[in-house]
């Protein structure tokens, strides 16, 4: 198939948008060119749903038509497309090829409720393009299911986004198998291959029954039915022998997983050794929470000293101490003096040998000196008191004078370098802790019952697989000892030579198609996996971040696409590559399915270069637009970013046929910088490139992009 | 039908050179019968019929030719 026109009408956005695909196989590029929310997903699914029908659509629940239409009005929505489609046929033992011109128009007419919405059913109309004018189609449905069956539609319409069903993690391992065995049956016609080798054993059967039912031979009878009962055997155990080499295949590579996490787990350390640690660390933390107790408490205890008051005041004793010395050396302390001269008066005679007798000018001078005294005396005590106790203190002070600070500083000490070890110890305890949780969680002891388990029964399998083999090998060779005998015996019966003959060519036709679903299942499948390891090691190779991560990208007998690390490790591509290697492993999947096929098919994609670098972009862009076969079909559709197309031109100078901008007109005056000739929001299209812009699709990040104005 | 049919046919045409040679040229209307059966298929899928019947027509007209051309290859 390659699409030639599209004409949408209310498909979201895309109120009235009409353009043309490139047919020009050097240049199979189409590019959408579109912003976020520019109508890029609204066309892929217009065109999905022009082709599939509503079944196709991501969710039939959402309105299709535009979501301002107003309540109560119809919507008439409508795709009209034209397309070619090849053909190879054999007429009259000739091989002959053509191509037929299809115009396919699908509508619905959509009616806004308050909160929900009616849609008739989908009118489809196909018609056949010719000299002569359209001829109209009976079974357009059935015929487009032919054309495109719905089986391969993941793999020419993929949002680059979210549609990887084939690698995706939001899809099961058996789904993803699945999509990607339909896949390569329809591509490949296997399905109805199998068809018909399901028809021609009931056509045999049927000749077969007729031989014996028309025989009088009872050998003849006894062999016949015989070779039927062998045959349906040497079916079945080649039937068992598939399947047990499907689930050899599955189980070696589930214990090749589980073994790979188990040994992490094991790196991780044993579960008993990580718990005996934790318990020393625990021990080592508890005797350092009551050192640090005590030391807690003599730092409490300094704070509350009596050296914490001769820290804060031993200058100032000092000083006072100076005073009182002085006040000594005067004799004013400590109070000798009363005594002294209480005795003079008392002899009436002084020490210097004055008089100090009754009256005398001495005896009254002494007597008021002791009168002076007496009033100074509870001031001396005290003075004399402090004297004494100061002295002998602020001498023992002096000698021991940073005590206090010394004892602070210590402690102070202490405590920082037991909390930076207890920090140590808490680290230590809680990178132990994860170690633990990360064994608890994923449970070591249930992976190694699980490897176990899968061991078993791929031995089982292994034993099944043999066994299918031997009963297989003898089966077959029964049924060519039964086969020859019957045909012995047919011969004798002339009247049995036409049944014969019947049962030999449906035979015949039986293992040619035996033979053919063989030979493109395994060797078509081979060619797809080496063509698609060829494609992803060129993407990858240009990626400097990945380059030489990856040995091989195979796709296994089970239709499990699976990677291969330089170091021969076995990754699951949905969990283990990164996104742009997730993308470039589909787009390689996808595009040596369809060369190996030699399908021709529009590849429709959108934003296909999310997350990948320049130099991969281009790289990418080349490999899928590439066309060295000059195949005259090969058609590529591309919905990209300004960013997307960033520094790709050179290529999309190369190799794109047709460009096209979408503009929201919502954007302006945001993002776009002239106002939209229209009154209501739709997606504006214009003829503007990968290079060029115009007043339509002008926006102000476009300097960004160095785009010319047209 | 979707799948390339010249590489379908190309296949079929290389398994048909292995089948017996019951006639001089069984293997060439051994390949037409099944392109025949094929397209019988194909139609099926978009106008379903009764397609037993129609393959056992195929193999009984195969069939025919058979014994006529081992007839015919005895005369010479």
């Amino acid at each position: 198939m390659r699409l030639l026109s599209a004409h949408v009408k209310n498909v979201k956005l895309l109120r009235d948008i009409a353009f043309e695909f490139s047919t020009d196989s050097k240049r199979p590029l189409t590019v959408i060119r579109a912003e976020n929310a520019s109508g890029k997903t609204s066309l892929l699914t217009a065109l999905t749903w022009a082709l599939y029908g509503t079944k196709a659509l991501e969710d039939p629940a959402i309105r299709l038509g535009p979501a301002y239409w107003p309540i109560g009005r119809p919507c008439l929505i409508s795709v009209d497309m034209q397309f070619d489609h090849h053909f190879t046929s054999r007429l009259s033992g000739r091989l002959t090829s053509g191509e037929k011109r299809f115009r396919l128009i699908r509508s619905v007419t959509e009616t806004p409720r308050e909160k929900t919405f009616d849609r008739s059913a989908d009118h489809v109309e196909l018609f056949k393009m010719s000299e002569r004018g359209a001829e109209s189609l009976d079974s357009p449905e059935l015929i487009l299911d032919d054309l495109l069956p719905k089986e391969v539609r993941d793999i020419f319409f993929t949002n680059g986004d979210a549609a990887m069903v084939f690698i995706s993690m939001r899809a099961g391992r058996t789904s993803k198998r699945d999509q990607v065995k339909d896949a390569i049956r329809a591509l490949l016609g296997i399905g109805i291959l199998e068809v018909s080798e399901d028809h021609l054993t009931r056509v045999k059967s049927r000749f077969a029954k007729h031989i014996a039912e028309q025989s009088s031979n009872a050998d003849l009878v006894k062999f016949a039915k015989a070779l039927e009962e062998v045959e349906q055997r040497a079916k079945h155990a080649a039937e068992e022998r598939k399947n047990a080499d499907r689930q050899i295949e599955t189980l070696s590579r589930a214990c090749e997983t589980l073994e790979r996490k188990l040994q992490e787990m094991l790196r991780a350390g044993d579960y008993e050794q990580l718990a005996e640690e934790r318990r020393k660390l625990f021990l080592s933390r508890d005797r350092m929470t009551k050192i640090a107790d005590d030391l807690a408490e003599q730092h409490r205890e300094l704070f509350g000293s009596e050296s914490l008051s001769w820290y804060l005041i031993g200058d100032q004793c000092v000083l006072a101490l100076r005073e009182l010395e002085k006040l000594h050396k005067r004799g004013i302390i400590p109070k000798t003096a009363v005594p002294v001269l209480r005795e003079r008066l008392d002899m009436g005679k002084c020490i210097c040998g004055a008089d100090l007798g009754g009256g005398t000018p001495g005896r009254l001078a002494v007597e008021t000196l002791l009168r002076e005294q007496k009033d100074a005396d509870s001031d001396r005590e005290t003075l004399t008191r402090l004297y004494f106790g100061l002295k002998s203190e602020v001498d023992d002070w002096t000698e021991r004078e940073n005590t206090w600070a010394n004892e602070l500083m210590r402690c102070g000490s202490n405590r920082v370098a037991l909390l930076k070890q207890d920090e140590e110890l808490a680290r230590e305890m809680e990178s132990l802790d994860r170690k633990i949780d990360q064994i608890k969680s994923s449970g070591i002891e249930d992976l190694r019952r699980d490897f176990e388990a899968k061991r078993r029964a791929l031995s089982v399998q292994q034993d099944q697989r043999n066994k299918a083999m031997i009963d297989e090998r003898v089966a077959t060779e029964r049924v060519k000892e039964l086969s020859a005998r019957v045909q012995e015996l047919r011969l004798l019966d002339s009247k049995l030579r036409t049944l014969g003959a019947r049962v030999d060519v449906s035979q015949d036709l039986l293992n040619v198609v035996k033979e053919t679903i063989e030979e493109l299942q395994q060797v078509a499948l081979k060619k797809v996996a080496s063509r698609m390891n060829e494609l992803f090691l060129a993407m990858v190779g240009a990626d400097p971040d990945q380059r030489g991560l990856y040995r091989r990208a195979t796709i296994a007998h089970n239709y499990e696409i699976v990677v291969e690390t330089a170091d021969a490790r076995t990754l699951d591509p949905d969990l283990e590559l990164n996104g742009a290697a997730q993308r470039m492993l589909t787009f390689a999947f996808i595009w040596a399915l369809t060369e190996v096929s030699g399908v021709r098919a529009p590849r429709i994609i959108d934003t296909p270069l999310g997350m990948m670098s320049g130099s991969v972009k281009g790289r990418v862009l080349e490999l899928i637009s590439a066309n060295e076969e000059g195949n005259r079909e090969l058609q590529v559709v591309l919905f990209l970013t300004r960013s997307e197309i960033a520094q790709t031109e050179a290529v999309l100078d190369r190799r794109a046929g047709k460009v096209v901008t979408f503009s929201n007109s919502d954007h302006y005056p945001v993002d776009l910088v002239n106002k939209p000739l229209v009154e209501e929001p739709q997606i504006l299209m214009c003829g503007c490139d990968h290079r060029r812009t115009c007043e339509v699709c002008q926006r102000r990040s476009d300097d960004l992009f160095g785009l010319a104005t047209r | 039908m979707f799948a390339e049919e010249g590489q379908l046919l190309e296949v079929l045409k290389r398994q048909c050179s292995n089948a017996p040679l019951r006639y001089r040229k069984y293997q060439r209307d051994l390949l037409d019968a099944l392109a025949q059966i094929l397209m019988i298929e194909r139609v099926n899928r978009t106008a379903p019929s009764n397609v037993v019947q129609q393959i056992e027509g195929k193999c009984e007209a195969l069939a025919e030719l058979v014994l006529r051309g081992n007839a015919a290859e005895t005369k010479e």
